[in-house]
C-alpha cells in the first residue's frame, strides 16, 4: 500500500471548512483541467450548442478549477507555515523523485490568480471559430501545467509542468499567432529558461543530495558561494525569461500583441507570473546567499524594464503593443521586491505578482479587444472611441490604471509594499521605478488622449463595444483587482473577518515570514552595561586588630 | 543453472524459422498476429524465467540482471514494432527482425569478446537484410557501410584478444589501467567505432535512407540500433580499464550527435528523416551517460535506451508519410496523429514522454560525472529539437486537411485504429510507471561491475 499524507486540517472559521475537504485537491486541479484537454482534443465537432461545444467545456472547466482554486483558498489556514492540501506518493524514490503535491500562502494564491486568468482567457475566446478544438485544449492543458508548477514540491515536478506548460503555448503562439518566427522566439527564450531551471535543480540535487528532489530539501541547502552563485545565475535567466524582464523580453510583443486575446490573456496573466514565483520560491526561499550578490542586479534589471517599458510606450503607435510594453511594468514592480529582500518587500513581490499578472491581463485583454472591436489597432485610425465604445474605453483605462499601481486596485497594496520594503537598500532602484511609474502615467495619458477622447477618425471602420462575454472576461479581471484593492488583508465586519476572504496579504504572509528570515535585518546590538567595579578590600589595608 | 533460462532465446530462433517456413501460407495479418504473440510469450518468459542468475556452457554465456534488462526491453522492442505495423508487407520479412532481436538476445548474455561479436554480428547481417529486403537500393548503399563498420569490430575485438591475450569479461575487466598500452587503446577506439558505426546504421539506414518511402520506413533498423547499443554498453563496461583512452572520445561525440542530430532534424522537411535524426539526438544522450563510466552513468544510459527504443521502434510507422500527407493529418487521422505527435515529443525529449525522463537522468548523471559542458552541448540540442517537433506538428494539427473526411463506419474505424494510439499510450506508461524499470536499469547497471 502507498503511503498517502493527508491534507493538514482547514481552518473551522473558512467558507467551506469540513465541508467540502478531499485530499486529492491539488490533483484534481492539475489532472481534472488535463483530463479535460484531452476530452476538448478528442471530441468530435458535436452539431447544436451554435457551434460553440468546445468552448461550453472549456468555460465549465475553467470555472471548475475556479471553484477548486477557491476552496483550496478558503479553506486554507492562514497564520501558520507549512505546507497544506499535501499528497505525496513515491515514483521513482531511486533518484529521488516524488509526486508531491502542497500549497502555502505564495501558491494558494497564485492559484486563485492562475484560475480566475484561465476563466478570463476562456471568455475571451467566446467567438474564437477558428479551430477551436485544438485552440481550447491547448488553452486547458496551459492552465493545468500552471497549476502543476504551483502545486509542486519537487524539484522533477517542478520541471516536469514547467517544461510541459511551454508546449501548449508554443503550439497556440505557432498557430495562432500572425507574426512570423514568433515561435522561434518564444521557443528560445523559454527553452533557455527552461534549460537553465534544469541545470539549478541538478545542481542544487548535486549539493544536497541526488536521490532527494524534494523543494523542502533542495532549498534547505547551503551549497558553496560559487556554486550558489551559479544556481543564482541560472535561476534569474530562467525566471526572468518567463516574467519577463529586459533584457529578455524579445517573446513580449509576439505573444501580448499579436495572439489571440485569450492567449495573450493567459499568457500575461499567469503562465508568465510564474517566473516570479520561482524566483520567490527557490531563489529568495533558498539561495540567501546568491540572493544578497544578484540583488543590485534584480534591482537594475527591474529599474530598467520598467523605464524602458514606459518610454517605448510612450513612442508606439500600435494600440496592442503599447500595451504590450505597459504590461512589462508589474513584472519589474515584482522583481524589485526581490531586490529589496526585506520581509516588506517579499510580501509585496507575491502581492504584486497577484495583482500583476490581474493588471497584466486585464490590459493586454482590453488592447486586444478594443483593437478588435474597432477594426484597427494603430492608434492614428483607432480614435475617438470613448463615446462609440464606453464600455471598452473604460476597461481599457482601467487596465492601464492597474499597471501603473493606482489606488483601490490590487497592484496598489503590493507597489506600497515593494517601496517601502526596498527602498532603504535600493533607493537609487526604487526611485527609477517610481519615475517610470509617473512617466507611465504620461504615456497612459497619451493613449488615452488619441484612443478615447481624440477626434474620431472618418476613416475607420465604425465600432462596436464589447460584447456580453468580452464585458464578462474583463469585468471579472477588473471585480478582482477592486476586491484585492480595497480589503487586501479581507473585508471585516467590526474587525471580525467576513466568512468569504481571509484577505490575499494574510494568506501570503504566513510563508513570506519564514522565506524572509534570513533577510531579516540583524539586531543591533544593546550596549550591556559594564559591571560597575566593587571596591577591592585588600588584606593588607586592614586594620590590623 | 537451469537451461530454462533460455527458452525466451529458443522461442524468438524457432518463431523467426517457424515464420519464415510459412511465410507465403498464411495472410499477413494473422503472421503479424502470430508474431505479437511470440514476442509477448517470450518477454513475459524473460520477465519469469530470467530473474535466475546464473551462467551455462562452462561460463560462455551469463544470465544477469543487464542480460534480463537488455533482453526484456528488446522484446519488447520487438513487440512495439510488429505492432506499429498495421499491415506487414511481404517484403519486409519479419524473421529477419527475430533475427536481429536474437544477435541482441546474445550479446546482452556474452560473457566473452567471441559470443559478443557473434550477437552483433547476427544482428547487423539480420538487420542490413532487412532493409535490402524493403528498398534494394537503399540496401546496396547500405551494405559496404555495414561491412566497414562490421570490419572495424572484428578488427578491434579480434587484436584486442590478441593483445591482451585475454577475451572473457573478468579478464578483461580486471586489466589493470596501467596495463593499458596506446596500441590497445588504439585498438579499443576502432572497436567502440566500429559498434558506434554498426549504431547509427540503425536510424540511418531504416529511417534516413533515401529508398523508396516504403523502404526507408522499415523499422527494424529501430532494432538494431537498440540491439549493437545493447553490446556497446557491455563492451564498454568490460574495457573500463581502458576509459582513459576512449572516455573523453564518447563524451565528444556524445555532445556532437546531441547537437548534430536535433540541428539536422529542423533542417529536414521529410518527417521519416527528421524522426530518424532526432533518435540520433537521443542516441547521443544515452552515449554521453555511458561516457562517464560509472554505475550512475550506466544505469542512465539503460533507462534512457529503453525509452528510446520504443519511441525508435514505433517512428518509421508514423512517419511514413510524404511531407504534403502531414497537413490535417489530425482532421482525416486523428488517432494517427495523436500517436505521431506523442513519439516526436518523446523524441525531443517533453514531459510527460519517455525521452524526458530518460533525459533527465541522464542530465542528473552528468552533472554527478562533471559532464557540464556535455550535457550544455545535449541542453542546446535540445531546445533545437523542441523546435524541429514543433515545426513538425504544426501541420499535423493545426492546418486543415486538403479534403475533408468522409462521414462512415469504416472512414471512422479508419480514423480511430488503435495502433498509433497504443504506441502513444506506451511511451507515456514508460514515464508513468518509471520506477520498476528505473530500478531494474540500475540493477543492470550494477551486475556490469563498474567500480
Amino acid at each position: 500500500m502507498i503511503p498517502f499524507t493527508a491534507p493538514l486540517l482547514a481552518s473551522s472559521s473558512s467558507f467551506g471548512a469540513n465541508v467540502i475537504r478531499f485530499s486529492f485537491l491539488l490533483s484534481l486541479l492539475v489532472w481534472g483541467t488535463a483530463i479535460m484537454a484531452v476530452v476538448v482534443a478528442l471530441l468530435p465537432a458535436p452539431r447544436g450548442l451554435g457551434g460553440h461545444a468546445h468552448w461550453w467545456i472549456a468555460f465549465w472547466t475553467a470555472l471548475g478549477e475556479v471553484g477548486l482554486a477557491l476552496t483550496a483558498y478558503a479553506q486554507f489556514t492562514a497564520f501558520t507555515s507549512g505546507l497544506q492540501f499535501e499528497e505525496r506518493w513515491p515514483w521513482i524514490p531511486g533518484i529521488g523523485v516524488t509526486y508531491h503535491l502542497g500549497v502555502d500562502g505564495i501558491s494558494a494564491a497564485l492559484l486563485v490568480l492562475n484560475g480566475l486568468v484561465g476563466l478570463a482567457a476562456v471568455l475571451a475566446s467566446w467567438d474564437h471559430r477558428d479551430r477551436p478544438r485544438a485552440y481550447f485544449s491547448l488553452l486547458l492543458f496551459a492552465q493545468a501545467a500552471a497549476s502543476g508548477v504551483l502545486a509542486a514540491q519537487n524539484g522533477f515536478l517542478l520541471l516536469f509542468f514547467w517544461i510541459a506548460g511551454m508546449v501548449p503555448v508554443l503550439i497556440l503562439v505557432a498557430g495562432w499567432c500572425r507574426r512570423s518566427g514568433a515561435v522561434g522566439r518564444l521557443a528560445g527564450y523559454w527553452g533557455v529558461g527552461a534549460a537553465c531551471l534544469l541545470l539549478a535543480v541538478l545542481l542544487l540535487a548535486r549539493a544536497v543530495s541526488p536521490n532527494n528532489l524534494d523543494l523542502s530539501a533542495l532549498t534547505s541547502s547551503a551549497p558553496a558561494r560559487p556554486l550558489q552563485l551559479a544556481i543564482g545565475v541560472l535561476l534569474v535567466t530562467a525566471g526572468l525569461t518567463r516574467m519577463p524582464l529586459v533584457p529578455v523580453h524579445g517573446w513580449v510583443r509576439d505573444v501580448f500583441a499579436t495572439s489571440p486575446a485569450g492567449v495573450g490573456v493567459l499568457v500575461a496573466g499567469s503562465v508568465s507570473r510564474l517566473g516570479g514565483y520561482l524566483l520567490v520560491r527557490l531563489l529568495a526561499g533558498a539561495e540567501h546567499g546568491a540572493s544578497r550578490q544578484l540583488a543590485p542586479w534584480l534591482g537594475g534589471l527591474a529599474a530598467l524594464t520598467v523605464l524602458y517599458a514606459v518610454l517605448t510606450a510612450l513612442s508606439a503607435g500600435d494600440l496592442r503593443r503599447l500595451a504590450a510594453r505597459l504590461a512589462l511594468i508589474p513584472g519589474g514592480v515584482a522583481v524589485l521586491g526581490l531586490a529589496g529582500l526585506t520581509p516588506l518587500s517579499l510580501d509585496g513581490t507575491v502581492m504584486a505578482l497577484f495583482g500583476g499578472g490581474l493588471a497584466a491581463a486585464l490590459l493586454v485583454g482590453a488592447a486586444a479587444t478594443t483593437a478588435e472591436r474597432a477594426g484597427a489597432a494603430e492608434l492614428g485610425r483607432a480614435a475617438g472611441l470613448a463615446g462609440r465604445m464606453p464600455k471598452l474605453t473604460w476597461l481599457l483605462f482601467a487596465g492601464c490604471l492597474a499597471v501603473l499601481g493606482i489606488p483601490l486596485l490590487a497592484t496598489f497594496p503590493a507597489a506600497v509594499m515593494v517601496v517601502l520594503g526596498s527602498i532603504r537598500d535600493r533607493p537609487w532602484e526604487t526611485f527609477a521605478v517610481l519615475a517610470g511609474l509617473v512617466l507611465g502615467a504620461a504615456a497612459v495619458a497619451r493613449l488615452m488622449h488619441r484612443v478615447a477622447f481624440g477626434a474620431p477618425n472618418p476613416e475607420s471602420p465604425t465600432p462596436s463595444d464589447a460584447s456580453l462575454s468580452e464585458s464578462w472576461y474583463l469585468g471579472l479581471l477588473v471585480g478582482a483587482l477592486l476586491w484585492v484593492g480595497l480589503a487586501p488583508g479581507g473585508p471585516k465586519l467590526l474587525g471580525v473577518s467576513l466568512f468569504l476572504d481571509q484577505g490575499v496579504v494574510n494568506v501570503v504572509n504566513s510563508p513570506t515570514a519564514d522565506l524572509a528570515a534570513p533577510y531579516a535585518p540583524t539586531p543591533v546590538p544593546t550596549p550591556t552595561p559594564r559591571p560597575t567595579p566593587t571596591p577591592s578590600v585588600t588584606p593588607a589595608a586592614s586594620p590590623s586588630p | 543453472m537451469s537451461p530454462l533460462v533460455l527458452l525466451p532465446e529458443a522461442l524468438v530462433a524457432v518463431a523467426g524459422a517457424g515464420l519464415w517456413l510459412v511465410r507465403r501460407r498464411l495472410p499477413a495479418g494473422r503472421l503479424r498476429w502470430l508474431a505479437m504473440g511470440v514476442t509477448l510469450v517470450a518477454f513475459a518468459l524473460e520477465l519469469w524465467r530470467g530473474a535466475a542468475v546464473g551462467t551455462l556452457f562452462g561460463g560462455g554465456w551469463a544470465q544477469d540482471r543487464f542480460a534480463l534488462f537488455a533482453k526484456a526491453a528488446l522484446l519488447f522492442a520487438t513487440f512495439v514494432l510488429v505492432l506499429a505495423e498495421e499491415r506487414w508487407p511481404r517484403r519486409r520479412p519479419l524473421p529477419l527482425t527475430f533475427a536481429v532481436c536474437l544477435g541482441g538476445m546474445i550479446a546482452a548474455s556474452a560473457t566473452t569478446l567471441l559470443g559478443l561479436w557473434l550477437g552483433l554480428a547476427l544482428a547487423l547481417a539480420a538487420g542490413m537484410a532487412a532493409a535490402a529486403l524493403a528498398a534494394p537500393e537503399a540496401g546496396s548503399r547500405l551494405w559496404p557501410l555495414a561491412l566497414a563498420a562490421g570490419g572495424l569490430v572484428t578488427v578491434g575485438f579480434g587484436l584486442t584478444w590478441a593483445l591482451t591475450r585475454t577475451f572473457t569479461v573478468g579478464g578483461l575487466q580486471a586489466l589493470a589501467p596501467t596495463q593499458v598500452s596506446a596500441p590497445m587503446a588504439i585498438l579499443v577506439l576502432v572497436g567502440l567505432a566500429g559498434i558506434a558505426a554498426t549504431v547509427v546504421l540503425g536510424p540511418f539506414g531504416a529511417l534516413a535512407a533515401d529508398g523508396s518511402l516504403e523502404g526507408a520506413a522499415e523499422g527494424t533498423g529501430g532494432l538494431l540500433m537498440g540491439a549493437t547499443t545493447v553490446a556497446g554498453v557491455q563492451y564498454v563496461a568490460w574495457l573500463w580499464p581502458a576509459a582513459g583512452s576512449w572516455g573523453l572520445w564518447m563524451a565528444v561525440l556524445a555532445s556532437f550527435a546531441m547537437l548534430a542530430g536535433p540541428l539536422r532534424a529542423l533542417a529536414t522537411p521529410e518527417p521519416r528523416s527528421a524522426a530518424a535524426w532526432l533518435v540520433v539526438g537521443q542516441l547521443g544522450w544515452v552515449a554521453a551517460a555511458l561516457a562517464i563510466n560509472d554505475r550512475a552513468g550506466q544505469a542512465a544510459a539503460l533507462f534512457g535506451l529503453g525509452g528510446l527504443l520504443l519511441a525508435a521502434c514505433a517512428a518509421p510507422a508514423l512517419t511514413r508519410l510524404e511531407r504534403e500527407r502531414l497537413r490535417g493529418l489530425a482532421g482525416g487521422q486523428p488517432a494517427r496523429a495523436v500517436g505521431l505527435g506523442m513519439v516526436l515529443l518523446s523524441l525531443a525529449g517533453l514531459p510527460p514522454l519517455a525521452g524526458f525522463y530518460g533525459q533527465f537522468m541522464v542530465a542528473g548523471a552528468l552533472i554527478h560525472g562533471n559532464l557540464i559542458w556535455a550535457l550544455t552541448a545535449g541542453l542546446l540540442g535540445w531546445l533545437v529539437a523542441i523546435a524541429a517537433v514543433v515545426r513538425m506538428l504544426r501541420p499535423v494539427f493545426l492546418e486543415a486537411p486538403e479534403e475533408s473526411p468522409r462521414r462512415s463506419r469504416r472512414r471512422w474505424i479508419e480514423q480511430w485504429s488503435v495502433e498509433p494510439l497504443l504506441m502513444g499510450g506506451l511511451v507515456l506508461a514508460y514515464g508513468l510507471f518509471a520506477y520498476p524499470i528505473q530500478v531494474l536499469a540500475a540493477q543492470a547497471a550494477a551486475a556490469l561491475r563498474l567500480p
